[in-house]
């Protein structure tokens, strides 16, 4: 191999995106704002329109608000879900959001809307305990997103719509329900590079079950509808001529690639691995129970600096013994085996999975943590239903109304949750156990 | 002198090819990329410093690799912690590894100039100020000693 190609694998193309806000932010510059129209040339511009056949436009401009793409940084949380879409998803799908540079830019149904551009020209978003998702390409005008809900026996309701307004000219979103009436939705456009409008809205209980929503519609300044998209949901129609079925086409998957090199190498507990830089995962194990089990790999990384990224698959979903680590690639901090925790390991207690396989100190650190925090975890699930939950191993300390419970990783690392009045106020187990 | 824009044109253009000569000089992703947010911040700060005759670029990529080396002197100054241990390494690349640490130091910044920037050696030689004959010389001397540790 030439020292040219030794060179490129030495220090492989990062496939990192920078963040020039975070730069202006360094340098002390604040980055300069639209400008602002006064108040006083806003009510000119009011008086106007009221005195004048325009008023019709009015209610377009009340319906549309135009932000900038400057708002406050998004919380590490929202960042991290952009983030991880992309490597999550299978090579070439991920959206590529920039995450670093999502923003919270105001809010839509009371709920905090978080933006963030993509490498490719399009955007992701999420709405604060709701809808979001991601637009790669700018093809429709409008998409919208219903959720829905049916108890036993119920009608379907109609409960949310939500959606993204892809056409610039936009100036107005409206409902139709089955009534015939319409009811105008106030939405958020974001400016360039975002250049889109997002909108929620909660369907009055009125509307759930009796005139019902059957459309979103987009119009521009002149009224000019721009895009309807109907609400669809009960049963599908079936057409009632007779469409031929087609046979099914028998789907084999493309067998994987071997993993490239430069290669890691691990083994435990009657199972090697063998991970590629190329993301493709090689396990080995002739225990039939490991066979059925969900692989996996993981790896350190911006936003999963105490919980590594992890990607692997179900038996159903492997290609034999290799997996393709999603858009993750090499190198890769450890791989384990995971079938639940329980009292079929090794590990009496449960608490390691069927096989931890660390090709670094780190990850060795890991496993021992996580073994911990799921020791307390199991504990506390446990004790909400058991009150003689089994306490070896666990600390318990009771101070004024708080009541901690804490256990020690092997490495010195402290585990605690403490709960007041039955709730828990502070813990730092969710990354390593999951919710409790 | 270097306005905003053509600092943010330029960031925008070629931050992996900033990132990845910070990684080579740094060893450390994190830091390199910190270091590269750094320099970028200094050459927005001091833009006005930045005169008429200079090269925009050039000045920036003095910039970047000048804090790359603060932070990789400070990461040497460090104690040694619990930094993560690749063990999975093939043996010829922790050997060129090791040969490329062991060039000295203007040999290693200009080969990283040269192959993860590929700048042109008068690019290199303003990005270093050195003469444009030491330039090659460097590279030159620097594949001697790679090729050399190659084939040992």
């Amino acid at each position: 191999m030439s020292v040219e190609a030794m060179l490129d694998r030495l220090v492989p193309e990062p496939e990192a995106f920078g963040d020039w806000d975070d730069v202006l932010q360094r340098a002390g510059i604040k980055r300069r704002r639209k400008v602002v129209v006064s108040a006083a040339v806003a009510a000119v511009i009011l008086a106007i329109l009221f005195a004048t056949p325009a008023f019709g436009v009015l209610v377009d401009l009340i319906g549309r608000t135009t932000v900038p793409f400057t708002g406050k940084a998004a919380p590490t949380r929202v960042q991290r879900n952009f983030f991880d879409m992309s490597i999550s998803a299978p090579r070439g799908m991920g959206p590529h959001a920039i995450a670093s540079q999502t923003r919270r830019v105001g809010t839509v149904a009371g709920r905090a809307l978080y933006v963030a551009p993509t490498r490719e020209g399009g955007f992701c978003w999420e709405a604060e305990r709701s809808g979001g998702g991601c637009i790669t390409k700018r093809e429709q005008r409008l998409l919208v997103g219903a959720s829905l809900m049916q108890r036993r026996g119920g009608p379907l309701l109609l409960r949310e719509v939500s959606g993204e307004v892809l056409a610039p000219a936009a100036r107005s979103v409206a409902i139709e329900y089955a009534d015939g009436t319409t009811k105008q939705l106030s939405f958020l456009w974001v400016t360039k590079p975002i250049d889109a409008g997002f909108f929620a809205f909660m369907v009055p209980a009125a509307h759930q079950t009796k005139a019902q929503p059957r459309a979103v519609t987009i119009r521009d300044a002149h009224g000019k509808l721009l895009a309807r998209e109907p609400l669809l949901y009960g049963r599908p129609r079936i057409p009632p001529h007779h469409v031929p079925v087609k046979p099914p086409r028998s789907y084999r998957p493309r067998p994987l690639p071997a993993p490239s090199a430069p290669l890691q190498h691990g083994s435990a507990n009657g199972v090697s691995v063998v991970v590629g830089a190329n993301g493709i995962a090689e396990f080995d194990t002739s225990d039939p129970l490991l066979q059925k089990a969900s692989w996996a790999c993981f790896k350190f990384m911006r936003y999963h600096q105490v919980d590594p990224f992890g990607i692997g698959f179900e038996a159903q979903a492997r290609h034999g013994n290799r997996v393709r680590l999603g858009s993750l690639r090499g190198p890769f901090d450890g791989c384990d085996i995971q079938r639940g925790y329980g009292h079929t390991w090794p590990d009496p207690h449960g608490y390691h999975s069927a096989a931890e396989i660390a090709f670094t100190a780190r990850a060795r650190r890991f496993f021992a943590d996580r073994a911990a925090a799921r020791e307390l975890a199991l504990y506390l699930r446990w004790s909400k239903h058991h009150p003689n939950a089994p306490t070896a191993g666990i600390a318990i300390a009771h101070n004024g109304a708080d009541t901690v419970y804490s256990v020690r990783s092997t490495t010195g690392k402290r585990f605690s949750v403490t709960k007041r009045g039955g709730r828990i106020v502070r813990e730092n187990v969710r990354p390593y156990a999951g919710p409790l | 002198m270097g306005d905003v824009a053509a600092i943010e044109d330029l960031y925008r253009r070629q931050y992996r090819r900033f990132l990845r000569v910070a990684i080579a000089v740094v060893g450390s992703p994190d830091a390199a990329a910190d270091a590269v947010q750094e320099a970028f911040a200094r050459a927005l700060r001091e833009r006005h410093s930045l005169r008429s005759g200079d090269a925009l670029p050039a000045w920036v990529w003095r910039m970047v690799m000048n804090a790359a080396i603060d932070q990789q002197r400070r990461a040497a100054r460090e104690v040694p912690g619990d930094a993560p241990e690749t063990v999975a390494e093939p043996v010829e690349l922790d050997e060129l590894r090791r040969a490329v640490a062991a060039l000295p130091d203007r040999q290693r910044h200009t080969l990283f100039l040269r192959h993860y920037a590929d700048l042109s050696y008068d690019e290199i030689a303003e990005v270093l100020g050195v003469a444009r004959g030491t330039v090659a010389a460097a590279l030159h001397a620097a594949h001697e000693t790679l090729r050399a540790e190659a084939v040992a």
